[in-house]
């Protein structure tokens, strides 16, 4: 993938990512996603910001799952 | 509110907040290939559909899944996108929940419902600054110093330093924003999120302003060949939905460890302190 793809797709999810999960309309008395996966999506985050500061300078392909690896139960 | 996950079996996932008579996408699916319906409230109807496991992981693919969702129902008329993850009980719950804030999503369903935002990213290299250099004749000053004095003195250069980069990374901030503020109705910066990304901004347009938006950031891009500037969307107006009373924090906020980004001393930066700010700019009030 060239650093461009790379780059255009970091940033679009990085983007999606800000705003589905931390924006958008909040309802009164919704359960959102569990502690424990907000959690996970915090670090897959702190990943993906670095991860876009790097493609700047690196442009490799390199993984990611704003999920992160926890458990699913 | 955080209640344990696995305390539903199933439940009524939100998508979306719409007018009443908008019609949905035939044949529109949502989680487990489940129908997506609506449950109406007055004026107002919420896009839901049933999720039997009670807990969704926020992966990369389910996220862009709630996206297309989303935006699909934006194709049949104004929407107001819902929070990933939004889950109530049951059909009764989602329209006691529109009902709860009617007057406010009637409104934002008025504001919002056929606008669209676009991200603005911008990377750069943190310049250099001279904060650190010592006044003349320091050298023997320093010799004559405590080890307090020499700590703090290293202290202040710090702030120093930090102080002057924040000041660039706002000026260059107010500078984009004047440039493409001209075709948003609002829009909302974060300066220096990290040390590198000294730019992140949501501007909300007409979808007809989005060529032009896109033709100035382009000119913009063109005239800062040092800096990386990269755009995103047109997303859902996501950033510019009204909170809820009382100040909900977001989603990202409410971690065990109360992992925020809005908080500077535990936001996701690698070096600087309190490198994460929402701020006005140019006196607009965004929120």
């Amino acid at each position: 993938m060239s650093k461009a793809l790379v780059e255009a797709r970091d940033v679009t999810l990085l983007d999606l990512v800000d705003r589905a999960v931390d924006h958008g309309v909040i309802l009164a008395g919704d359960i959102t996603i569990s502690v424990a996966d907000v959690d996970l999506i915090y670090l897959g985050l702190r990943v993906l910001l670095a991860s876009v500061e790097r493609v700047a300078e690196l442009g490799t392909e390199h993984a990611l799952d704003v999920g992160g690896e926890g458990s699913d139960g | 509110m955080w209640e344990a996950r696995g305390a539903m079996a199933s439940g009524c996932y939100v998508y979306a907040i719409l007018a009443r008579e908008t019609r949905l996408p035939p044949g529109l699916r949502g989680w487990g290939g489940a129908a997506v319906s609506t449950v109406p409230w007055r004026t107002l109807a919420a896009a839901t559909s049933p999720l039997q496991s009670g807990a969704l992981r926020p992966t990369e693919e389910n996220v862009w899944r709630h996206e297309a969702i989303v935006e699909a129902l934006r194709q049949q008329g104004p929407a107001l996108p819902v929070r990933f993850g939004t889950v109530l009980a049951d059909a009764d719950a989602v329209a006691h929940a529109l009902a709860e804030r009617y007057d406010v999503l009637v409104a934002d369903l008025a504001r919002l419902g056929d606008k669209v935002e676009l991200g603005l990213s911008v990377l750069w290299d943190p310049p250099r600054t001279h904060g650190e250099e010592q006044p003349p004749g320091s050298g023997v000053a320093r010799e004559a110093q405590g080890p307090g004095a020499r700590y703090l003195q290293a202290r202040l250069a710090a702030h120093r330093r930090e102080a002057a980069v924040r000041e660039s990374a706002r000026a260059l901030a107010r500078e984009l924003d004047r440039a493409l503020s001209g075709h948003a109705l609002e829009r909302r910066c974060t300066v220096l999120p990290t040390p590198r990304l000294v730019v992140r901004a949501a501007y909300l347009l007409e979808p007809g302003h989005v060529p032009a938006f896109q033709d100035t950031f382009a000119e913009l891009r063109r005239a800062h060949p040092d800096l990386h500037l990269l755009l995103s969307g047109p997303w859902p107006p996501y950033n510019f939905v009204t909170p809820p009373e009382g100040g909900e924090q977001s989603a990202l906020s409410k971690g065990p460890h109360n992992a925020g980004r809005h908080q500077p001393t535990e936001s996701p930066n690698v070096g600087t302190s309190s490198t994460s700010d929402w701020q006005v700019m140019d006196g607009e009030v965004t929120t």
